[in-house]
């Protein structure tokens, strides 16, 4: 049979689970029949104590309201007080029917008829001193007395007084002895005395309560009465006049008295309130205190009835805490002894799979795990021990590939299987790769050979470009010869066309002082023509002088006729020069105007012969520049020159390098080898992407690392050498 | 004075023969005066405008410290005014008149020459047929080359006439 860790683990809780479930069950058990104590003691018990307990105090509460309503004077807080022990009274009542409703033994049940019974007893005593002490006579009589029979007793007596002074003072005045007078104070007298004698009597039936002194009180007051009607009658008798008024109103005053004398003698015989003490100290007192005896006995009782039942309880908790306690230590027992060997058999078991793990991790595969155990564990160990002949299959493949045997082809145990997977893309892959190596490979062996040659060529094409740039040279520097000849005469001529300004310069100011030399001229020739026309004048003058002298004056005339003959001549002439020296300066002053506008335009040719020079020789420096760069450029058209030379040395050290490239390819064994060769031409179709891009790129970076020429930017064709150096 | 004196009395026995006339331009043409009456050619001066003079007198001038007056003498001929130009001249004019001599300028355009004009060139002015024409103040032309010389009897103009010239009086000739 199979025994599994769960099983075991199933097996060891169910035990264990029994033994909980009969150890809750009997403490439930125990707790039930605990509380069904305990009820019963609450209902029963407790409240028969609790009830005579109440009935007990209820007692001894009715007893003392009696007793103070028996005190109390006032019949209304009387009447309060009684309807308070009718109310307590209700409450033992109460408490009996209570009582009646639990649940009796015979002894109970006896001890409260007993106590029903002395209670009747005492109710009855009650009723009959509730009657008597609420009546309160004695009270009342005192009362009546008081506020009615005194006053009226105070009329009475201080009329006869007045009666009895009046009759003694007519017969202290008489001076004989009137009889009559004599009699009638005789009588008043008397009657005084009567009336002290009641008033007395009166006061001691308020006094003593006892029933012989009643007696003897009221028969006092009997006699003492008949013998005041006596001396009242004989007093009337006598009694003249005034006398026999006065008298009237004191039989009226009297009779008042008498009235009123006679209720509260009668309410002091009646003598209540001593009845009612004797009734309560000889019925009630007992009474109550048998019945208190009895609800006393009563609670007793149920005390000890408690005291049962809580041994009772004691009896039962010892009972089911000592069977829980045995139930308890056999259930540890057994889950020790389970613990133990369940945990010894995993913690073993999992040490040889940590075992088998660790190895595995170290790389160890020719561990066994296997195990003929047949739990989770030996489940657990037969599958690490598959795991690792997987591993140990798949290192195997690992191993051929190494050797360079891609023909086996390596299947994944499982969709799951990563490393299987990637084993078996590995092998693809290195498959493709190592074919578009090959392939790769001729193709660098061609592209070398190719490179060689347009190598040479590019050496060829350098050699050209080295002699036109020769050429180009020559040319420069013949053209920077003509442009510094070209330099010199702009600044010969520049020089020239200074002069040219400054002469014209100076020609203007020759000019200007031909002009002021002219006018100074004309100014001069100006005082000339004054004079000659003075002289004209003169002479004129001297003709009209002359004229005047007549014959006398003839040669005289003709003197002055030629005088004025020269003046005139002379004076022609200045005008002649005049005009002419103003002809003069007019000619030379437009020499001078031409000359001014002549010296800006001179001015300005020089400026731009000035010009024209710096430009020149600005060219000279351009051309000088040019020449020097066409000088570099046959200095690198050189280096371009055994660049490519270099390069072609390089390309055919390439071609080995890539027929080496196919040997060390030539290591691994790819499917079969009539594939190898096909292989050349197909991935040029099928996958360009691959060869076609990685062939170029490989070269040209390489070609960059050997001479230093940027060839990558574009397409290097024939056609470019050759029109480069046509 | 005495001089002015020898000098008339000379001239009265010369005028049989011929008399010597000054020949000057006003106004385009030819005006000839007397020679007598000229007491001296000057050049042109500022002439000082007179306030309520007549229209004639242009104004005086001075000559040597003596004001002259200027008479505008081709107004008063009814010439029409020519040119001033560069020989403008005046003429002083002396009269003896009464006690003293009286002078009075005159503007010349050009004073041409001092001619001795014999009688018998002197042509007769052609006033046949204008018997308004008040030739008085003209005594006759002459030819001198292809121009006609007017010439003016002064006398006539500003001789006894002239007396009433006074310009202390203060009016005109009219």
């Amino acid at each position: 049979m199979r025994l599994t860790i769960k099983t075991k683990l199933i097996a060891v809780f169910a035990v264990l689970i029994a033994l909980l479930g009969a150890s809750s069950f009997m403490a439930l058990k125990e707790a039930a029949e605990l509380q069904a104590t305990l009820d019963d003691m609450v209902e029963d018990t407790a409240a028969q104590l609790d009830e005579s307990l109440t009935m007990e105090a209820a007692a001894a509460t009715t007893m003392s309201i009696v007793k103070s309503y028996l005190m109390e004077p006032d019949d209304a807080a009387a009447t309060a007080l009684a309807e308070e022990a009718e109310a307590e009274i209700l409450h033992v009542a109460e408490a009996i029917g209570n009582m009646r409703r639990l649940n009796l033994t015979e002894t109970e049940e006896a001890a409260l008829q007993r106590f029903e019974a002395e209670w009747e007893e005492f109710l009855a005593a009650e009723d009959e001193i509730r009657e008597l002490g609420l009546a309160k006579t004695n009270v009342r009589a005192l009362e009546t007395y008081q506020t009615q029979s005194e006053p009226a007793y105070g009329i009475v007596y201080t009329m006869v007084e007045e009666i009895v002074a009046n009759v003694r003072e007519r017969i202290a005045s008489a001076t004989l002895r009137d009889p009559r007078l004599a009699t009638l104070e005789e009588n008043v007298d008397a009657l005084t005395d009567n009336l002290r004698a009641l008033h007395s009597y009166e006061r001691d039936l308020l006094i003593d309560n006892s029933a012989e002194k009643i007696e003897i009180s009221q028969a006092g007051i009997e006699a003492e009465t008949a013998s005041l009607q006596d001396h009242l009658a004989a007093a009337e008798a006598v009694a003249t006049g005034a006398d026999r008024q006065a008298l009237d109103s004191l039989s009226v005053a009297w009779q008042e008295w008498r009235e009123l004398m006679q209720a509260t003698t009668e309410l002091s015989v009646q003598n209540t309130n001593t009845l009612a003490s004797r009734l309560l100290k000889d019925q009630l007192e007992p009474a109550f205190d048998e019945s208190f005896a009895a609800a006393a006995a009563m609670a007793t009782m149920s005390r000890d009835n408690l005291g049962l039942a809580q041994d009772d309880a004691h009896a039962a908790y010892a009972t089911s805490r000592n069977l829980l306690l045995t139930l308890g230590a056999v259930a540890a027992t057994i889950a020790v002894v389970a613990a133990f060997w369940l945990s010894t058999t995993i913690s073993r078991g999992l040490a040889r799979a940590v075992e088998v793990a660790c190895e595995v991790a170290r790389g160890n595969l020719d561990i066994h795990a296997k195990s003929d155990k047949r739990d989770e564990i030996g489940d657990l160990l037969n599958a690490m021990d598959k795991m690792v002949v997987d591993l140990r299959d798949m290192s195997r493949a690992a191993e051929t590939i190494a050797k360079g045997d891609l023909t086996a082809d390596v299947k994944p145990r499982s969709d799951e299987d990563q490393l299987g997977m990637a084993l078996r893309d590995m092998v693809v892959k290195l498959r493709d790769v190592i074919s578009n190596a090959s392939v790769s490979a001729t193709y660098v062996a061609e592209g070398a050979s190719d490179m060689s040659a347009t190598a040479e060529q590019l050496s060829a094409g350098s050699n050209q470009q080295a002699s036109a740039a020769e050429q180009a040279s020559a040319s420069i520097e013949e053209m920077t010869a003509n442009i510094r000849q070209n330099a010199d005469n702009a600044a010969q001529t520049e020089k020239i066309a200074n002069q040219s300004a400054e002469d014209a310069r100076q020609s203007g100011e020759a000019v200007g002082n031909a002009v002021r030399a002219m006018k100074t001229i004309a100014d001069k020739i100006n005082i000339i023509q004054e004079i000659a026309r003075q002289t004209d004048l003169l002479a004129l003058n001297a003709a009209v002088e002359a004229a005047r002298a007549g014959t006398h004056g003839k040669g005289f005339a003709v003197v002055a006729s030629e005088v004025r003959k020269l003046a005139e001549r002379s004076q022609q002439a200045a005008a002649e020069i005049s005009s002419l020296s103003s002809q003069t300066v007019e000619v030379s002053g437009e020499a001078g105007r031409m000359l001014e506008t002549l010296v800006p335009n001179i001015q300005r040719t020089a400026d731009l012969v000035q010009e024209i020079s710096a430009s020149t020789r600005e060219q000279n420096v351009g051309a000088e520049q040019i020449n020097e760069a066409i000088r570099e450029l046959d200095k690198v058209i050189q280096q371009n020159a055994a660049a490519a030379e270099q390069s072609a040395a390089t390309s055919q050290e390439l071609a080995a390098q890539s027929q080496q490239l196919n040997a060390v390819i030539g290591y691994f064994t790819v499917a079969d080898a009539g594939r190898h060769a096909a292989a050349a031409p197909r991935p040029a179709k099928a996958a360009p992407s691959v060869a076609a891009k990685q062939a170029p790129k490989k070269s040209a970076s390489k070609t960059v690392e050997a001479f230093d020429l940027d060839l990558s930017s574009s397409d290097v064709s024939d056609a470019d050498f050759t029109r480069y150096a046509g | 004075m005495f001089e002015d004196e020898v000098l008339s009395e000379e001239a009265d026995v010369e005028e049989d023969e011929s008399s010597t006339y000054l020949t000057f331009d006003l106004g385009g043409q030819t005006l000839g005066v007397d020679v007598r009456f000229v007491r001296e050619i000057i050049d042109v001066k500022k002439i000082t405008p007179l306030p309520n003079a007549p229209s004639e007198v242009l104004g005086v001038v001075d000559v040597r410290g003596q004001s002259v007056p200027i008479v505008d003498l081709g107004r008063r001929l009814g010439v029409a005014p020519g040119d001033w130009a560069e020989e403008a001249r005046m003429v002083v004019l002396e009269f003896a008149t009464g006690y003293r001599n009286r002078q009075i300028g005159i503007q010349a355009d050009r004073v041409r020459n001092v001619d001795q004009i014999a009688q018998s060139e002197i042509e007769p002015i052609p006033r046949d047929g204008f018997a308004l024409w008040d030739a008085g103040v003209l005594l006759g032309l002459s030819r001198r080359n292809e121009d006609l010389i007017v010439l003016i009897d002064l006398q006539g103009i500003f001789g006894d006439a002239g007396d009433e010239l006074d310009l202390t009086a203060g009016a005109g000739f009219f």
